[in-house]
Formats: C-alpha cells, structure tokens, sequence
C-alpha cells in the first residue's frame, strides 16, 4: 500500500492515544457510560481496517489494486474519532462554562427533568453556550448536550425555557421505533403534493422536512401551553415569514414562520382552555403586527401549500407518542391558589412569568 | 434567518451524517468483498463473512427499489441516498430500476454460485464494482464534514 496509508493510519493511532490521556485527566468529568462505547466501537473499526491493509496487500501483491477502498475505510474511521473529539469539547466547555453559569444550567436540567415525566423519557442533559439554541445528538436515547445562546442568563432564562420543549421533540424522535413519516401524516403529505403537477416533488420533500419542526413545536406547545407561543414569537423573525423556501438546498427547507404561528395557536385553542389561548392571543400581539405589515409577501399559492388536515396530524402523530399534561398545568394556571402539582411546578413558573399572571 | 432556531436541526445533520457514514463503509465492505471474489481469495477473507457483506448490500438496494416504486414511501433514511444516486446516473424512477435490479442480481448469482469468481464475466464484474463505486460516492459525499476534513479543507 501507499506510504499515505501508513501515515494516515499512525495519525488516527496518535489522535486515539491523545483522546486516551485525554479521558484520564480528571478535571473534566467524561462518563464511562458516554466514552467506553464510543471508543470499543472506533478500536473495532481500527483493527478490521488493520487486518484489511495487512490482507489486502498480500493479496494485490502490494499493487494499489484496493487503495481506494482503504482510503474509504479510513474515512470512516476518521469521522467516527472525529465525533469522539468533538463529544470531549462539549464537555470541556461545559466545564468550563459551568463556573458562571451555574444557575441557568441548573435551570435547564430542571426543566428537563419536568418534561421528562409526561413525555415518557429519561436521558442525560448538558448545557453549552453556544451561538443559538439547537439539540446535540451525544448518545441516541441517552446522553444530548443542548446549545444555549450565549446572552441566556438566569434573567433571561424565563423567555428561552419553553424553547427546550421544542429542542426535547427531537429527542422523542430517537425514542420512536423507526424514522419514517407516520401514515397520516404521509397520506396528507401525497395529497397536498398530488395538487401540484409541475412541482410535486418540490412541495413532497418541503412537507417531508416541515414535518420535524412543526412536530417539535407540537411537543413545545403541548408541555408549555401559551408560554411557547409567547417564546417562539420573539424568536422568530424573517422578512418575509410566508416563505415556502421551495430552495434547492435542502437546509434551507423550513416552515414558513406564519404558518408555525398558526400551528402553535391551533393547539392552543384546540387543547388549553379559551382564557389561556386568549393570553397567548394577546401576547403575541406584536408577532400578529409583523406578519400584518408583511402581508404582501403571502402569494395564493402559500395557502395551497398547505392546511390544517396536515397540521391535525402532526399533532395526532405527537399524541400517539405521549399524553400532554395539559389539564395539570392548565388548572395550575388558572387557579393558582389551589395546590400545584409538582410535574408543572416549572412550567407553571415559566407561564406566569411570560404571561405575567403571577 | 430564523432567529435563534436552526434552520436544519442539528438533530438531522448528525444523525445524517452517522447513518451515511455507516452506509458508505457497508457499501465499501462490500466493494473489497467483491474484488476478493474477483481474485479468487475467498478463503484467506472467509466465505461467510463475504456473503455477509453481499447480503448487507442487498438490502440496502432492495430499499432503494422499495423508494423508486413509491415516491412517498417513507424510507427518510434511504431518500437522500435514492435521490444523489438518481441525479448522478441522470435516472428517472423507472429508468433507475434495471440498474438496481441488475446489482441485486449479480449479488446474488455471486452468493449462490459454487465457484463465485466465474460467476460474472469480466464486463459484468467492472459494471457491478463501478454502480456500487457510484452510490457508495454518494453516500460519502451525503457526509459533508468527513469529505472536507480529508481533503485538506480546515473551514
């Protein structure tokens, strides 16, 4: 085999030796139950591709005949390292962050914890401040580091909190039995495409990718009630929010901003009591005058793209998964001087904070 | 711009990137496995290990039929690979299902044969290697990261 096999090979060597000298300093805690996994899997591949380069030489009588596929093998073993290096930073900078934020992480983890009780899950949390709020994937099921924007204090936790249960909903998914579309949701999905002879597969895999994000914030709004909505609406900020970003790139197929809105609030008045839908009506005043002001931008075909059949079983589909506690921290909202159950503790808080019934 | 919710979540991203990693060396394994047969060496790799990785393979293109039948059959896990491999061999569902069959075809005449590296002809064994080269190709380049690092790229 070629010299750049060798060296690749010693580098990956190099990088595993480092990470183990790494995971023995002890002034950063790296549980053995993230680690030990992660590295039996790596010193797996790392041996097979061994035995592969030894065997294959021979075979090829040391030709280039099986160099790409060497090559190929030591992609793979780079990427999955690169994971474990990049599992051992997050921790790292939580270590670090923790000094300071202390409180804020104590809050999330408290938060979590609360959501874990209806949603039927327990997993590992650790808190990152990053450059936004998004969900890091450590170990499915069990061990996910959220990112948190840089400015989130134990002021400012109140508004970013009900943001967890939308980054929680991608957790579920892990904890469903495959990655396919529901049946409903699919059949929904067939038919609002089928309407659209010229761009069907446009509109089928927009719909495929709304599907994730608009089940997430049917998870937010199912745990956080009115909370949610009033969260999402000062996060949410587009010029032109009735976007169907019908985008050849496929990271930029998102819902457009209105119709999460609609979304959130069509939960709220179909499972929280009027009174609370109507606070969260008239807390997100502001977000209705941002959509009003850009209203030109809302073409007919965007309500073609869409309806509240495909919505409904988004929601149906997020049911299947968990039963909401809505009833508990409804009545703990509306008649806080009766006693509050300790499963909505939290989110009760966070409500009144947002809400400003206390 | 979405505020401070991702506009992909990286849910999705990474577990994209595991699934595709994990796709590119089963597809790989099977490349070697089929130039070992080519080489008649199947028994310093061992036969059932290779029949194996044949069988993996198999699978996975019998997904991608699966896809190619039902635009909305919901394999999320398969559509990206399906899609990168019918943009690159300029196929349409129906045009990109002989090619499919042909390989599922030839991995099995491979499995079942007595002497397996007479089984194919010489043009049959290069057309197998270089379909499975395109969609293992595909797979890889799904997992953006890997590629860059490799190259040399430090973004």
């Amino acid at each position: 085999m070629p010299n750049t096999v060798d060296q690749e090979f010693t580098d990956l060597e190099h990088r595993r030796d480092y990470i183990s000298t790494r995971l023995a300093d002890d002034g950063v805690p790296t549980p053995d139950n993230v680690f030990n996994p992660l590295l039996a899997d790596f010193d797996d591949l790392l041996d097979e591709i061994q035995y592969d380069i030894e065997t294959l030489s021979e075979l090829s009588d040391n030709t280039d005949d099986f160099y790409e596929e060497i090559c190929n093998d030591l992609w793979d073993a780079h990427s999955k390292l690169q994971k474990i290096e990049k599992i051992i930073s997050y921790y790292e900078l939580h270590t670090i962050q923790v000094t300071d934020s202390t409180a804020v992480f104590d809050n999330v983890r408290t938060v979590v914890d609360e959501l874990c009780h209806p949603l039927g899950i327990d997993f590992d949390i650790i808190p990152i401040h990053w450059n936004q709020t998004a969900l890091v994937r450590i170990v499915p099921t069990t061990v996910y580091g959220l990112w948190l924007p840089r400015n989130v204090s134990t002021a400012s936790f109140t508004e970013f909190a009900p943001l967890i249960g939308h980054e929680i909903g991608h957790v579920t998914m892990d904890y469903r039995d495959s990655y396919t579309l529901p049946d409903a949701v699919n059949q929904e999905r067939r038919r609002i495409a089928g309407e659209f002879d010229n761009r069907e597969q446009t509109v089928a895999d927009a719909l495929r990718d709304w599907y994730e994000e608009l089940y997430c914030d049917t998870v937010g709004t199912l745990m956080f009630g009115p909370a949610y909505a009033v969260s999402l609406t000062r996060r949410l900020f587009s010029d032109n929010p009735y976007k169907l970003t019908p985008s050849i790139h496929r990271e930029h197929q998102h819902p457009p901003d209105a119709l999460r809105y609609h979304h959130v609030m069509n939960i709220l008045a179909d499972d929280y009591p009027d009174e609370l839908h109507c606070l969260a009506h008239e807390h997100t005043a502001t977000f209705r005058d941002h959509l009003n002001k850009l209203s030109s931008k809302r073409t007919p075909t965007y309500t073609d793209w869409w309806n509240d059949q495909f919505l409904n079983a988004i929601i149906d589909d997020a049911k299947q998964f968990f039963t909401p506690d809505t009833e508990q921290l409804s009545t703990a909202l509306i008649h806080p001087e009766t006693d509050i159950s300790e499963t909505v503790t939290k989110r009760t808080r966070i409500n009144q904070d947002l809400l400003n019934t206390d | 711009m979405e505020g401070n919710i991702l506009l992909m979540s990286l849910w999705r991203v990474q577990r994209e990137k595991e699934t595709y990693t994990d796709l590119s060396r089963s597809l790989n394994q099977t490349l070697k496995a089929i130039s070992i047969i080519r080489l008649n060496a199947i028994d310093r790799y061992g036969w059932d290990r290779l029949q194996q990785q044949l069988e993996d393979t198999q699978e996975i293109i019998d997904r991608l039929l699966e896809i190619s039948h039902d635009p909305y059959y919901t394999d999320e896990e398969l559509q990206p690979l399906y899609s990168g491999v019918k943009d690159a061999w300029l196929d349409s569902d129906d045009t990109i299902r002989p090619h499919l069959d042909q390989i599922n075809t030839h991995l099995q005449d491979l499995q079942e044969s007595s002497q397996p590296s007479q089984a194919l002809s010489d043009t049959e064994f290069d057309i197998l290697k270089d379909k499975l080269e395109d969609i293992r190709d595909v797979a890889n380049e799904t997992v953006e990261e890997n590629k860059q690092a490799l190259r040399g790229n430090f973004a």
